[in-house]
């Protein structure tokens, strides 16, 4: 498939995020999954058999790019060698999604390796909307943005989140990537009701959804994306599915990997919250 | 651009790293009634060294095993906290691990440590190199039976030689599970390793004199005949020519056809 028309292929069904452990059981017994998600920094390297293994799982299944580097909202300017690799990376596997988080994860020189909130302000709507959109011209094509957890709010913000995702996403034309767990997960942690918060999105530029754990720590939630979909993350599934339709959905577990059949049952449960929503 | 989020992201990067300075986030962060500033800055700090702590741990397994999961926690947890990430890739975090633990007083009675480390590093640095084409076994075995002197010998991506004063090869063997448990007489011969890529293996193996030198001298690409007769002061004809076959055909030494004009 042509790299430039690949984007233009519609996504169905539940997905997996595919992990390493995982490569071979992928290639052996070809699982009834109708798609893969990459974390593509992990195929940033020169060679070696991650973008081997990838090379032949592509092959066999269509595949989206999910990146943690990107630094939307940073202030440090973008990285040309990370979008130049990743434009290299988006010509030879042809993915059909290109996301990445609203988030920042370095400054000055120090990288966080992590998903670090933006203060939601005027200011930062304009700042985020101009850095998606040369990060949009120079891959030549939309990407999608993705709500991340969150453990402290700032003073300055002047929008909640949902209204900043929506300002942000709206004016930059680009798609969102809906993370379900996320949105409760901050629910929880700063008191806003997950419902309202779907309700504010804006629908038709939801173009996949995800899933993954988090862990109860008492006193707050954190995002582990180590666990299986807590009950309360699969209620607000059905209502952001009554809201948005079938949204293509993936099942997202990124740290204590488990077999690859535990990620098949979660798939599985996914797919029957979905079928309803596509009759 | 803006001074403001520029504030923002120094006061809540220099809490991730510094733990002496999380007053400064105080300003920006929203207390929720039951943390203040400082401690929902902890969160992300516990997720962050967390975070390169694993990465530590995967990329130093000899290490690990060698000094426990605890001690070695504790040595990661040190080194995180002063050697903040300077990559978007975590495949580049832990590159200056090796020489801290060299440096470090504590681990003075593991004189081989910081070898293993290189060692390990080293490993981790060859399973992500660039790939090869490789040559067909059928094409060398032709290469060298009818133009050996046209075969241009140069090194793969990835390819090292660590030198230690310490039976360096056993060690780290043991210490990747790879043979059983023993005492090692760290007083028996020093060994070097080399390195590399064989398809998407990763190789290591014990280093004999002889090939040490061809790694050596192989640093910038060399034709074969050049390199044989660089060797021969220190080498007879028959190992250096037989050492020099046995690289090409286990991939440490790669060869081109480039005639001579």
């Amino acid at each position: 498939m042509p790299a430039s028309t690949a984007h233009q292929k519609a996504l169905h069904g539940v997905g997996i995020g595919l992990r390493s452990q995982h490569y071979q059981v992928v290639l052996d017994e070809r699982p009834a999954v109708p798609w893969f998600e990459v974390l593509i920094d992990n195929y940033f390297n020169a060679g070696g058999r991650p973008l081997a293994m990838l090379e032949r799982v592509r092959e066999h299944y269509p595949i989206t790019f999910h990146g943690v580097g990107m630094n939307l909202g940073g202030v440090a300017p973008l990285s040309k060698p990370y979008l130049q690799r990743l434009k290299d990376l988006i010509k030879r596997f042809a993915p059909v999604h290109v996301s990445d988080h609203l988030c920042w994860n370095n400054h000055d020189g120090l990288h966080g390796n992590d998903l670090f909130p933006i203060p939601y302000t005027r200011q930062a709507v304009e700042h985020v909307v101009a850095r998606i959109q040369q990060v949009q011209d120079f891959l030549g094509r939309p990407i999608l943005v993705e709500n991340v957890s969150s453990y402290l709010s700032y003073t300055a913000s002047e929008y909640s989140e949902a209204e900043f995702l929506a300002e942000v996403v709206t004016r930059a034309g680009c798609g969102l990537l809906c993370d379900v767990n996320n949105i409760y997960v901050s629910a929880h942690n700063h008191h806003f009701d997950p419902g309202h918060y779907l309700a504010q999105l804006p629908k038709t530029a939801v173009k996949e959804m995800h899933l993954a754990g988090y862990e109860d720590q008492g006193d707050f939630l954190l995002d582990t994306h180590g666990a299986r979909v807590q009950e309360p993350v699969w209620s607000l599934y059905q209502q952001a599915l009554d809201l948005l339709g079938p949204v293509p959905t993936l099942i997202e577990w990124d740290t204590n990997i488990p077999a690859f059949e535990v990620l098949m049952s979660e798939q599985a449960r996914a797919a029957t919250y979905m079928e309803p929503a596509r009759e | 651009m803006s001074d403001s989020l520029d504030a923002i992201y120094a006061a809540f990067m220099a809490g991730i790293y510094d733990a002496k300075t999380p007053e400064a986030i105080s300003k920006y962060v929203r207390a929720d009634g039951a943390r203040d500033a400082g401690q929902l800055l902890a969160i992300y700090r516990s997720s962050v060294h967390e975070n390169l702590i694993a990465t530590l741990e995967a990329v130093y397994p000899a290490v690990l095993r060698g000094l426990g999961a605890q001690p070695f926690r504790r040595l990661a947890r040190d080194y995180v906290a002063c050697t903040p990430s300077t990559s978007p890739s975590l495949d580049d975090y832990g590159d200056h691990f090796p020489a801290y633990i060299a440096q470090h007083r504590a681990l003075s009675e593991y004189p081989y440590l910081a070898g293993i480390a290189q060692l390990d590093w080293t490993w981790h640095r060859a399973f992500h190199a660039a790939d090869l084409e490789p040559v067909a076994t059928e094409t060398l075995a032709l290469w060298l039976q009818e133009c050996s002197h046209a075969l241009m010998l140069f090194l793969p991506p990835g390819a090292a030689l660590i030198s230690s004063k310490w039976p360096l090869y056993d060690i780290w063997r043991m210490n990747r599970g790879l043979i059983a448990e023993q005492t090692i007489d760290l007083q028996s011969e020093a060994q070097a390793c080399l390195v590399w890529r064989q398809d998407y293996d990763v190789c290591v193996a014990c280093a004999s004199p002889c090939e040490r030198a061809i790694f050596q001298t192989s640093k910038k690409p060399q034709y074969f005949g050049t390199k044989v007769d660089a060797l021969l002061s220190n080498f007879d004809a028959s190992e250096v020519v037989n050492s020099l076959i046995q690289a090409l055909q286990r991939g440490w030494l790669v060869a081109e056809y480039r005639p001579q004009e």
